[in-house]
């Protein structure tokens, strides 16, 4: 899986392309799936029960799960509730897209996209866990260079 | 928006929740699960990873938070501040024949950089709201 620095490019990238104004909420929801579901992770440093851990959190990583997770933190936020969830959501659905380029031997586990319907697993596996830093390197590029292309363009249009 | 509609969304999470960790053994079988009934998942295939250790010759233990399970594949080394994901056959005597390995090395580096990640996020989130006693509001 990417690291959250990647997940974050994304959402900002996404922000960017479509000129959301709130893109925290994307931000938010490019971290999302992973917040709950990584506290796993720590069993590399403290002995826990991962499988209940990792199977009982899992549908926070699901698109089925998202959906519910953003429309319960609309109550969070004093702002518009459709645009809430619909930011937060869209962050999400781009960090499940983005765990579906990390290439696994047999089976991506965290790519169940139709859970609770179908146990199938999916994605499109382009680089292996630890070539993280490829994603990150290719997602920091693109930033890099669309951000002033389309806040140049926008300036544009606006003085036209 | 109603109170009632959260509480829907609530209840239909815990049961996504516990849908998720009594079903998975039909189809993602963990070393637990496998730990708990080794013969009912004889001859099934898996992909694991994680951190190792006891290294041996012929074998090697897989670490998975409290379980570890014992791994037949010759001559394997210790990953470089990684892991190593392998793909095996469990066996009903309680251990897991591996026929391919990978190593991901340096694939701890991921952990660091998430967590500048989220200093990051927490960076560009508190920039557009701040906490109040009602919720997030606009900064």
């Amino acid at each position: 899986m990417p690291d959250w620095i990647s997940h974050i490019l994304l959402g900002l990238i996404i922000a960017e392309v479509f000129n959301i104004r709130k893109k925290s909420l994307v931000v938010l929801g490019s971290i999302l799936p992973d917040i709950i579901l990584k506290i796993y992770a720590l069993s590399i440093i403290i002995p826990m029960k991962i499988n209940f851990l990792f199977w009982f959190l899992y549908p926070l990583h699901t698109i089925a799960g998202i959906v519910i997770l953003s429309f319960l933190l609309t109550i969070a936020f004093k702002y518009d509730a459709k645009k809430t969830f619909g930011l937060i959501f869209i962050g999400a659905v781009f960090h499940i897209l983005l765990d579906g380029t990390t290439k696994f031997m047999l089976y991506n586990i965290q790519g169940l996209f139709l859970f609770p319907f179908s146990w199938k697993y999916y994605g499109i596996g382009i680089f292996y866990p630890e070539q993280y830093w490829i994603v990150m390197v290719l997602l920091f590029g693109i930033y890099v260079i669309l951000r002033p292309i389309l806040r140049m363009y926008r300036r544009n249009n606006q003085a036209k | 928006m109603n109170k009632i509609f959260y509480m829907i969304a609530a209840i239909a999470l815990i049961a996504l929740m516990y849908y998720s960790y009594e079903y998975h053994d039909r189809y993602y079988p963990s070393v637990t699960d496998f730990l708990k009934d080794p013969a009912r998942f004889d001859g099934r295939i898996t992909e694991q990873h994680g951190p190792i250790g006891n290294i041996t010759n012929e074998s090697f233990a897989a670490f998975f938070g409290e379980d570890s399970v014992l791994v037949k594949y010759s001559h394997i080394e210790k990953p470089k501040y990684g892991f190593l994901t392998f793909v095996g056959y469990y066996k009903k005597e309680g251990y897991i024949e591996a026929k391919e390995i990978r190593y991901n090395n340096y694939n701890n580096g991921k952990y660091i950089f998430s967590v500048v990640g989220l200093i990051i996020f927490l960076f560009i989130f508190f920039r557009e709201w701040k906490i109040t006693s009602g919720g997030f509001e606009d900064a």
